[in-house]
């Protein structure tokens, strides 16, 4: 996929006026790349306690952001852009100099170089996960998950992820039902079913993380276990489940509490995690709310992952 | 002795749905640090302000470790949502788009207190009216 990637230079404190401006416009969001960041005396980073590695302190500032890559829309906005600059910006003082905009094509191949960062780690205490173009170093009883994670949530390296594989462990005995809610790139899905549950059913609500996670369920050859749908949370699933585990944010999480109980039998597992220690008293009150009571807690940073239990009739 | 800084970037994102594609990605990407990780934690840090705007400074260090300092939501945006406009004025002196009275510049001005160089909230809204102002948003006494 192509973007057009615009650049405003800014020659004077007008950056974040700028910025709105582009916001307007950009898609996601707008970068400001402001050399006086580093050298603020007070400011972002305290400098006397860092060191530079080679980054400008010095220069223009640069607002950029990202619009589709479509000719004539992008001739429109290009004109109605320099006219609102020379309108609400030039005309601030110190700001006489005109504004230099340039455009450039973007490739979303260029961004994933963050693949090469991708190695080989340890996830819970027996699995390694790897990006399929890396070779792990692994031990002969260790469950070994392949992921190729494409532009979905989950490649394992996150804690909130980590904390949920380390209670997919703890609470997989074997032959467990299983639902993952969120799935991403489908890594605790792939890790369940790797460490024993019957039968997984995983849950998006992205098409590219649902295709995403079929392909990593074949990869790991699991395919005859987990089952990848697209879904809005528990929305239209049927149980019951002996474990669920929703690796999302407390809201979502906290939204479901009730549904997921009925989805649950009796003595069944509540896996949350996505939250941190902040959103914790809420996702705890909406838990036992629900009728669970609260069997577990990991907290990785200042990320938690509370386990539930549906109590026993 | 403490971490090099290799990349500082500050981003405006729409708060708890941030996603590696732009303008993420292609500006953390040549930063090293893991992109997936760093919208989880925006979004998480930022969930309870969906709807809103977030600016998010990010400080890269030489190990691609990172941190993330979240601000108020920038000024023009807060004032458009609390004029309930759409965008400023393109000749702000002569077309106004919207109205503020004194009680929404000073919750305008609360919530920037914290990003403001202003040691008074009078101070604070005088700054928020002057963005006002400028954007063709006029400021009623009352």
């Amino acid at each position: 996929m192509r973007w057009a990637e615009i650049s405003i230079e800014v020659n004077c404190k007008a950056a974040e006026e700028v910025a709105s401006v582009a916001m307007d416009y950009a898609r996601g969001g707008v970068a400001i790349l402001d050399p006086g960041m580093a050298r603020e005396p007070g400011g972002e980073v305290p400098l006397d306690e860092l060191e530079l590695a080679g980054i400008p302190t010095k220069g223009p500032t640069i607002v950029k952001f990202y619009v589709d890559d479509d000719e004539l829309e992008l001739t429109n906005i290009l004109s109605e852009i320099r006219k609102r600059l020379d309108k609400e910006i030039n005309r601030l003082p110190g700001c006489q100099e005109v504004l230099s905009i340039s455009v450039r094509m973007a490739d979303e191949k260029e961004w994933s170089s963050w693949k090469q960062t991708f190695k080989p780690f340890r996830l819970g205490t027996r699995m390694v996960v790897t990006p399929t173009w890396e070779t792990p170093d692994a031990l002969l009883e260790d469950i070994v998950i392949k992921i190729d994670p494409g532009q979905a949530f989950g490649t394992g390296q996150h804690a909130t992820t980590a904390n949920c594989a380390f209670m997919l462990e703890r609470y997989i005995e074997g032959g467990e039902r299983v639902l993952d809610v969120g799935t991403g790139t489908g890594i605790l899905s792939i890790a369940a079913a790797l460490l024993g549950a019957g039968e997984v059913t995983a849950v998006d609500i992205d098409s590219t993380a649902v295709k995403c996670a079929k392909d990593n369920v074949s990869l790991n050859g699991v395919q005859d276990r987990v089952k990848v749908v697209k879904g809005d949370m528990l929305k239209g699933i049927e149980g019951p489940f002996d474990l669920i585990v929703a690796n999302i944010l407390a809201d979502p999480v906290i939204g479901m509490t009730a549904l997921a109980f009925s989805l649950l039998v009796p003595g069944g597992y509540f896996i949350t995690a996505g939250y941190v220690e902040k959103g914790e008293r809420d996702v705890r009150r909406a838990l036992t709310d629900a009728g669970f009571e609260i069997a577990d807690r990991i907290q990785d940073q200042d990320w938690v992952s509370l386990v539930a239990r549906r109590p026993d009739v | 002795m403490a971490k090099k800084v290799t990349a500082i970037v500050k981003l405006q994102l729409n708060a708890g749905k941030a996603t590696p594609a732009p303008p993420v990605g292609p500006v953390l990407a040549p930063t090293g640090i893991n992109i997936v990780g760093f919208t989880k934690d925006f979004n998480a840090r930022t969930a309870d302000q969906v709807g809103t705007i977030i600016p998010v400074v990010v400080t890269v260090y030489e190990d691609r470790s990172y941190t993330m300092v979240l601000k108020t939501p920038p000024v023009s945006f807060l004032i458009k949502k609390y004029a309930g406009i759409e965008k400023g004025s393109g000749v702000p002196n002569k077309e106004k788009v919207g109205t503020l009275n004194q009680a929404k510049v000073k919750e305008i001005a609360k919530i920037k207190m914290p990003d403001l160089n202003a040691t008074t909230i009078e101070a604070a809204m005088s700054m928020v009216a002057g963005s006002a102002r400028a954007m063709g948003v006029v400021v009623t006494e009352e």
